[in-house]
């Protein structure tokens, strides 16, 4: 928490020295969405006792006479707002974002004996504040493209839930934690007026928590993942 | 999935006519897809990775600042995979068929940067060796992804492009990774970075 007050604080105090006068501001909103939101949802119960060694990756099982459907991999829902200060060519960025499963992450497979189903549920949600800067060119007027990168405060949940006959396959657990993930960002805008820009946006996180424990089981939550989110942005001083 | 996979294109295309200023383009492209299958994902993973390379048709709709883009692809493995353990090679071919929708950044006097996201309808095939017979693959899936490219003028109805696209799809289990287990649990892993490069000649223009 205090590396990235301290780097939020740094890079304000670098924003303030450069000269603001030459400056643009902007504002973004967006939604969109992220494939494979929450990793791998790995989880000790479930080495311990599925030998499962990587949760959502190698948790599905198939075998003839079971009524199994296959647990894909999460789709996230993505919404971001984020504050812009333009220098010619760079920027810096500060913003928030929040990523929820909304499809996915569920579904019935097999113990590790292949002889009992279990209904399975994964479910991840989290809320970000990432601090970027970059390089962005303006084409004429018309268009502009940025690509950057810095580090986010990252604060979530991850869930899982396992249900079957046998009541030693029966287990859920619950993991909140913080990381500080990287983010690498490329954008791209298109002006529909002097002040005013459609966005599109794909941003790469890459960091997990420290692992948290519920009851006897353990996990890391995993904040990684790459989102695509388009919307519109507004120049206050363009 | 059925919602996306039926209601995605239908959306997209219905979208289609509210803008103007269409411009038609088609051209062909040709790529690489480093390990195909994922295999550096996957845990004891002890082998040689999957390369595929691929040959498509694209087909580009630009509506001014929205497009859509289609096309086919067919990815062939010109490095087989060897995972290790049960499974001995993997050769799995596929055909792509993308769909995608996102914005067209022009860039005047150069061409266009265009990103955007949908998803790839998937067709696999091939098999996979492992010590205890062949298994034969066949998978439709599709899998949500984003692209983003460049478009060069050299002409002015022909452009050079070059693209980047990951996709997320991943199969059911279809084989045994350890012999002892009375379940299949490897499946095909479709996810990956793809990259092409090829020519886009626009049949009309702004």
């Amino acid at each position: 928490m205090h590396k990235i007050i301290r780097i939020t604080i740094f890079v304000f105090i670098l924003i303030g020295a450069l000269p603001v006068y030459s400056a643009e501001f902007a504002s973004s909103i967006r939604i969109g969405f992220a494939p494979e939101t929450g990793g791998s949802m790995h989880s000790g119960w479930q080495l311990e006792k599925l030998e499962v060694e990587q949760g959502i990756y190698d948790i599905n099982r198939s075998r003839d006479g079971f009524q199994l459907s296959t647990i894909e991999a999460p789709l996230g829902f993505s919404a971001a707002f984020d504050l812009r200060l333009i220098l010619d060519k760079v920027y810096f960025k500060a913003g928030a974002g929040y990523n929820r499963v909304i499809a996915g992450g569920k579904g019935t497979t097999l113990d590790h004996s292949g002889t009992r189903e279990v209904k399975v549920k994964y479910k991840q949600w989290s809320a970000d504040f990432p601090v970027t800067a970059g390089v962005t060119l303006l084409f004429w007027g018309e268009s502009r493209i940025s690509l950057g990168g810095g580090a986010a405060f990252a604060y979530g949940n991850y869930s899982n839930s396992f249900k079957s006959v046998e009541p030693l396959f029966n287990h859920s657990a619950s993991f909140t934690s913080y990381a500080f993930p990287l983010v690498a960002e490329l954008s791209g805008e298109v002006f529909i007026s002097s002040g005013t820009s459609l966005i599109c946006s794909i941003n790469h996180y890459y960091g997990r928590s420290r692992i948290v424990k519920d009851g006897s089981d353990y996990a890391r939550v995993d904040f990684s993942g790459t989102r695509f989110t388009a919307g519109m942005v507004k120049y206050f001083s363009r | 999935m059925n919602f996306f996979f039926y209601i995605l294109p239908v959306f997209i295309i219905l979208s289609a006519p509210l803008y103007s200023q269409e411009r038609v383009s088609a051209g062909v492209t040709a790529g690489y897809h480093y390990d195909a299958g994922n295999f550096s994902g996957k845990q004891n993973f002890d082998g040689t990775v999957q390369q595929n390379i691929s040959a498509g048709a694209v087909f580009k709709l630009d509506f001014n600042f929205i497009f859509l883009r289609s096309g086919a692809e067919f990815s062939y493995p010109f490095i087989k995979g060897k995972y290790g353990g049960n499974i001995d090679t993997t050769e799995v071919y596929f055909v792509e068929v993308p769909l995608y929708a996102g914005l067209n950044l022009p860039i005047r006097n150069f061409g266009a940067f265009y990103m955007g996201a949908g998803g790839s309808y998937i067709f696999g095939s091939g098999d996979i060796k492992t010590s205890s017979g062949k298994v034969d693959i066949s998978e439709q899936l599709f899998g949500y992804g984003f692209i983003a490219g460049i478009e060069s003028e050299i002409h002015n109805s022909l452009s050079f492009i070059m693209e980047w696209g990951y996709v997320s799809a991943k199969s059911s289990p279809l084989a045994v990774f350890d012999p002892t287990d009375l379940y299949d649990d490897y499946y095909i892993d479709f996810t990956g970075h793809r990259i092409r490069a090829g020519f886009l000649y626009h049949f009309s223009s702004y």
